[in-house]
């Protein structure tokens, strides 16, 4: 009868050999909860992200924005080319436009800010400002989530920019 | 009966630990694939990303798109008009803001069709961008705007 059983030797490179599969092992597990986890909150806002910019987007594409005013802290007003007006607003992490409304959870919305850029064009009948809409979403995560919505307009045909001059 | 008391040999031990090893290594690069997919999904063509690019190709088209069209050739496979070169644009004080605004790192217009695109590697691009190009599967004619942003997202947009 053979009785050799593991010697010394054999023994500790068998736990070495299989603690080191373990660490590398949990490393993976520990790897994939935390890409797990970053990516469902990623996905969660930038879903909200897309919706919002789409919304906004949207509008101001069909109906164009002809004139700003404020309407508190936040709160803008954005009168159409056809007379309709959509109202945006943040007020304790939730956003309004005209009849959507979305509330972000795990990230802050911050401050909106609005921004105009005029440049002299050599035809007046080119457009020569762009109006600049953004607003920050700020999360855990390094990544950009913040919505910004440009508008190319001709400031002889709009009262945007009267906002920025009074 | 007669018991088998023998343990574990080094040699056994190894080759367990290799298999193991494998698979592992076989999970790991399954895990890279999933990495790059999501990866893609959140820096490419983002909603946001894709309407600030629609701005752009609204430009183009407000001027004189067959000029930019026609400096793309065999010979030049693509057009850099980051630097809103006049060559291109004559409204170009407006163009370098409109690329300020967007906050777009590189702006490229490209032969749709991705044949043309072999020696991909060649050309003065980022890696990122370079990537980007080669992930485009469409062999349709016509031309493609593709913007790389300051955040490294792109996006991308026909021009047909």
């Amino acid at each position: 009868m053979n009785k050799k059983g593991l010697t010394v030797v054999e023994l500790i490179v068998s736990f070495t050999i299989t603690i080191t599969i373990v660490i590398f092992l949990i490393q993976i597990i520990l790897s994939l909860t935390k890409v797990y986890n970053n990516n469902s909150l990623k996905t969660e806002i930038l879903n909200k992200q897309s919706i919002i910019s789409n919304k906004i987007n949207t509008n101001f594409l069909e109906k164009k924005p002809i004139s700003i005013t404020e309407c508190g802290k936040n709160c803008y007003n954005f009168i159409y080319e056809n007379g309709e007006t959509d109202i945006l607003k943040i007020n304790n992490n939730i956003l309004t436009f005209g009849d959507m409304t979305e509330e972000l959870k795990n990230s802050e919305i911050k401050d909106i800010s609005l921004d105009i850029i005029y440049s002299p064009t050599l035809s007046s009948f080119n457009n020569d400002s762009i109006f600049i809409l953004t607003i920050p979403i700020k999360s855990d995560i390094n990544y950009n989530f913040d919505i910004k919505v440009l508008y190319q307009f001709n400031s002889y045909s709009s009262y945007i920019d009267d906002y920025f001059t009074s | 009966m007669k018991k088998n008391k023998k343990g574990f040999l080094l040699a056994e031990t190894i080759i367990v630990s290799s298999v193991v090893i494998t698979a592992l290594i076989v999970i790991y690069m399954q895990f890279i694939k999933v990495d790059n997919s999501y990866y893609k999904s959140f820096n490419y063509n983002n909603v946001n990303d894709l309407y600030l690019a629609n701005q752009f190709k609204n430009f183009i088209f407000d001027n004189d798109k067959n000029k930019l069209f026609n400096s793309i050739n065999t010979e030049n496979l693509y057009l850099d008009v980051t630097s809103c070169d006049s060559t291109y644009f004559t409204e170009y004080v407006y163009c370098s803001n409109l690329i300020n605004a967007i906050d777009a790192k590189k702006i490229i217009i490209i032969k749709n069709s991705i044949t043309d695109l072999i020696n991909i590697n060649n050309y003065d691009l980022s890696d990122n961008l370079k990537t980007f190009i080669q992930n485009i599967k469409s062999n349709d004619e016509g031309y493609r705007l593709i913007i790389e942003f300051n955040d490294n997202k792109i996006a991308s947009l026909k021009l047909n």
